[in-house]
C-alpha cells in the first residue's frame, strides 16, 4: 500500500486560484491509485496564516478516516510563543507525527532563529519536521540542512527533494543523516541521482495533491531507474512508516 | 504527431552530467544523433527541436557544437528540427554572425541558456541576434527558472522589444511559473514549454491563456524515456481534453515551425 507523505486538504482555499476539495473524493482518488494512507497538511491561506483552522480541517479528516489519513500540523513561526503553544495544543488533540513548515507561504528563512523554538517544541513532541523546499533563498536545501544540522536528534524532510536546487541536495543528505527527501514535483533525473547515491532509504513518496496528480507522481516513481522492487516499495511507503514510527499500524 | 520542443544533442559528458557524476549520482553517457533517434523512438516522440548541450558551456566551441546539430538534422531530417546557439556576452555582433551562419545552413530556431552562458536574459547583448531573428521570423527558446539570470520576466522584456520574434519560455519558468504564465498573458509572442511544469501550473496556464501556446517539452536525454513518458502523463492528467492535448503534444509546435 502506498503511503503519501505530502498531500493537502482544506475544503476551500486560494493558491494562485480558488480551489475546493472534497474529502470523500480524495479518498476515492486514493483508492483509484492504490494509495492506502496520506499525510494531510493544510493548503493556501490555511497553511500561510489561518493555521488553527487549517489544522482543525486535517484533524477532522483523520477522525473521519482514521485508517486513511494522518494529520500533519503547521504553525506560522511568526506567531512565536503563541505558535509553540498552538502546536502543543493541537498535538495534544491529535498526536500528529509531523510539523510542516512552509517558508514561502509563511514568510521566513528556513534557518532563521525565529523558527528554532517551534522546531524544538516539535522535536520534544517527537514530531518529524517537513520543510517545503526549493524556493530561491527562503527554502533552499542548504538552509534546510543547516536547520537539520542544528538538531541531529531530530528527523527532517526536504519537501519536493529541493525542487530546482537539486545540485545541492546530494551534499545536504550526505552531511545530514537525519534528513530525507520527498519526491513530488521533482524530475526523474534528479531523483535517480539521489537513488543511485543513497539507495532508496532517503526518499519518501509524496503526491503534492491537488497541485500534482497521483497518476503522474506514482508513474514517475514506477519509471525511476536503478531501483529493485524492495527499494521502490520502501520509497512508496516503507520509509515513511519507519520514519513516522508507524510500524504495526 | 508528437513533437518535443526541448531536446539536447548530448555529444559529450562534460557539464551537467559530469557534475551529477561528481556528486555521485549519475552514470554519465553520451548520446550521438543515432542514439538520440533511438531515444525518441523509445519515448514515442516523432520529431524534436534539437539543440546542443555541450555547446552551452563556455569551455566548448559553440560553432563546432552547432555544426553537430546541423549534421544530425541532415542525417535525420524528419526527426530533428535544428536549433543553434551563440555566446552574446563575448561579442554581440559575432554572436549574431554565428546565428546567421547556422540559419543559412538550415537551423530553424535559436536556443539561449542564460544561466550556463552567463548573461541575464534581458541583456542588450542579445539585440543584434534578436534583430536577425525578427527579420527571419525565427523562434528563440530560453532556459528559464534559474534566478537571477533566467527569469520569465526577463524573457518578456525581450518579447516586448521584439514583437515579431516568437519567444519560448523553456521549462515553464519552473518555480517561477506564475511569471511565465503572466508573460504569455501579456505578450502574444510568448510561448510556454512544459518540462518543469506541474499539473496545477498547467491547469492555471490553460485557464489564463488557453493551450494554443503551450508546447510539450522533455529536456531529453536528461531523464531518458521514463522522463518523457512521465511528462506526458503529467500533461494528460492536467488537461484531459484530447483535442487540447493534441495541440500541446505537437500541433502547436508544427504551427510555430512547420
Amino acid at each position: 500500500m502506498i503511503f503519501d507523505f505530502h498531500c493537502h486538504f482544506s475544503p476551500q482555499f486560494f493558491r494562485y486560484r480558488e480551489h475546493t476539495m472534497d474529502l470523500d473524493a480524495l479518498v476515492a482518488e486514493m483508492d483509484r491509485h492504490g494509495v492506502g494512507q496520506a499525510a494531510l497538511g493544510p493548503a493556501g491561506e490555511f497553511a500561510a496564516y489561518r493555521t488553527k483552522e487549517g489544522n482543525a480541517f486535517v484533524m477532522e479528516a483523520a477522525r473521519r478516516y482514521p485508517d486513511r489519513f494522518l494529520p500533519f500540523l503547521t504553525v506560522n513561526p511568526w506567531a512565536r510563543a503563541a505558535g509553540v503553544e498552538a502546536l502543543r495544543r493541537a498535538h495534544g488533540a491529535c498526536g500528529a507525527r509531523a510539523l510542516i513548515l512552509h517558508p514561502i507561504l509563511q514568510g521566513f528563512e528556513a534557518n532563521d532563529p525565529l523558527v528554532f523554538p517551534l522546531v524544538e517544541a516539535a522535536l520534544a513532541l517527537e514530531m518529524v519536521v517537513y520543510v517545503t523546499g526549493g524556493a530561491p533563498y527562503l527554502a533552499m536545501p542548504y538552509k534546510i540542512a543547516d536547520l537539520a544540522g542544528r538538531y541531529p536528534e531530530g528527523r527532517f524532510v526536504i519537501g519536493h527533494a529541493g525542487w530546482d536546487f537539486h545540485f545541492d541536495v546530494p551534499y545536504c543528505l550526505e552531511a545530514c543523516p537525519n534528513l530525507w527527501a520527498e519526491t513530488s514535483r521533482n524530475g526523474l533525473a534528479n531523483l535517480e541521482a539521489l537513488a543511485r547515491k543513497f539507495g532508496a532509504s532517503r526518499l519518501l513518496f509524496g503526491s503534492d495533491f491537488p497541485f500534482s496528480s497521483y497518476e503522474g507522481e506514482i508513474e514517475k516513481l514506477r519509471l525511476l531507474p536503478g531501483l529493485d522492487d524492495a527499494g521502490r516499495e520502501a520509497i512508496f511507503g516503507g520509509n515513511a512508516r519507519t520514519l513516522l514510527r508507524l510500524e504495526g499500524r | 504527431m508528437i513533437v518535443d520542443a526541448h531536446v539536447h544533442l548530448m555529444t559529450d559528458t562534460t557539464g551537467w552530467y559530469a557534475y551529477k557524476k561528481s556528486a555521485g549520482g549519475s552514470d554519465a553517457r553520451a548520446w550521438d544523433a543515432g542514439a538520440t533517434v533511438g531515444l525518441l523512438d523509445d519515448s514515442g516522440i516523432d520529431r524534436c527541436w534539437l539543440f546542443t548541450l555541450a555547446g552551452l558551456y563556455g569551455f566548448n566551441d559553440c560553432a563546432v557544437a552547432n555544426d553537430q546539430v546541423i549534421e544530425a538534422a541532415r542525417q535525420y531530417p524528419d526527426r530533428f528540427v535544428p536549433f543553434c546557439t551563440a555566446f552574446p556576452n563575448q561579442d554581440a555582433a559575432a554572436a549574431a554572425a554565428e546565428i546567421r551562419r547556422c540559419l543559412d545552413l538550415g537551423c530553424r530556431g535559436v536556443k539561449f541558456h542564460p544561466w550556463l552562458q552567463s548573461f541575464p536574459a534581458n541583456s542588450a547583448y542579445l539585440y543584434p541576434s534578436l534583430d536577425l531573428c525578427a527579420e527571419r521570423r525565427i523562434p528563440v527558446l530560453f532556459h528559464t527558472g534559474t534566478p537571477p539570470y533566467s527569469q520569465p520576466f526577463q524573457v518578456m522584456e525581450q518579447a516586448r522589444r521584439f514583437p515579431d520574434v516568437p519567444f519560448v519560455v523553456g521549462h515553464f519558468g519552473k518555480i517561477m511559473f506564475l511569471d511565465a504564465v503572466r508573460s504569455a498573458e501579456l505578450c502574444p509572442n510568448v510561448w510556454l514549454e512544459t518540462s518543469g511544469a506541474q499539473v496545477a501550473d498547467l491547469q492555471f496556464a490553460r485557464e489564463r491563456i488557453g493551450v494554443d501556446r503551450i508546447l510539450y517539452g522533455t529536456d531529453l536525454p536528461i531523464g531518458g524515456a521514463p522522463s518523457a513518458k512521465w511528462n506526458r502523463v503529467k500533461i494528460a492528467s492536467a488537461i484531459p481534453d484530447l483535442g487540447e492535448q493534441a495541440a500541446i503534444f505537437g500541433g502547436n509546435a508544427l504551427r510555430l515551425i512547420g
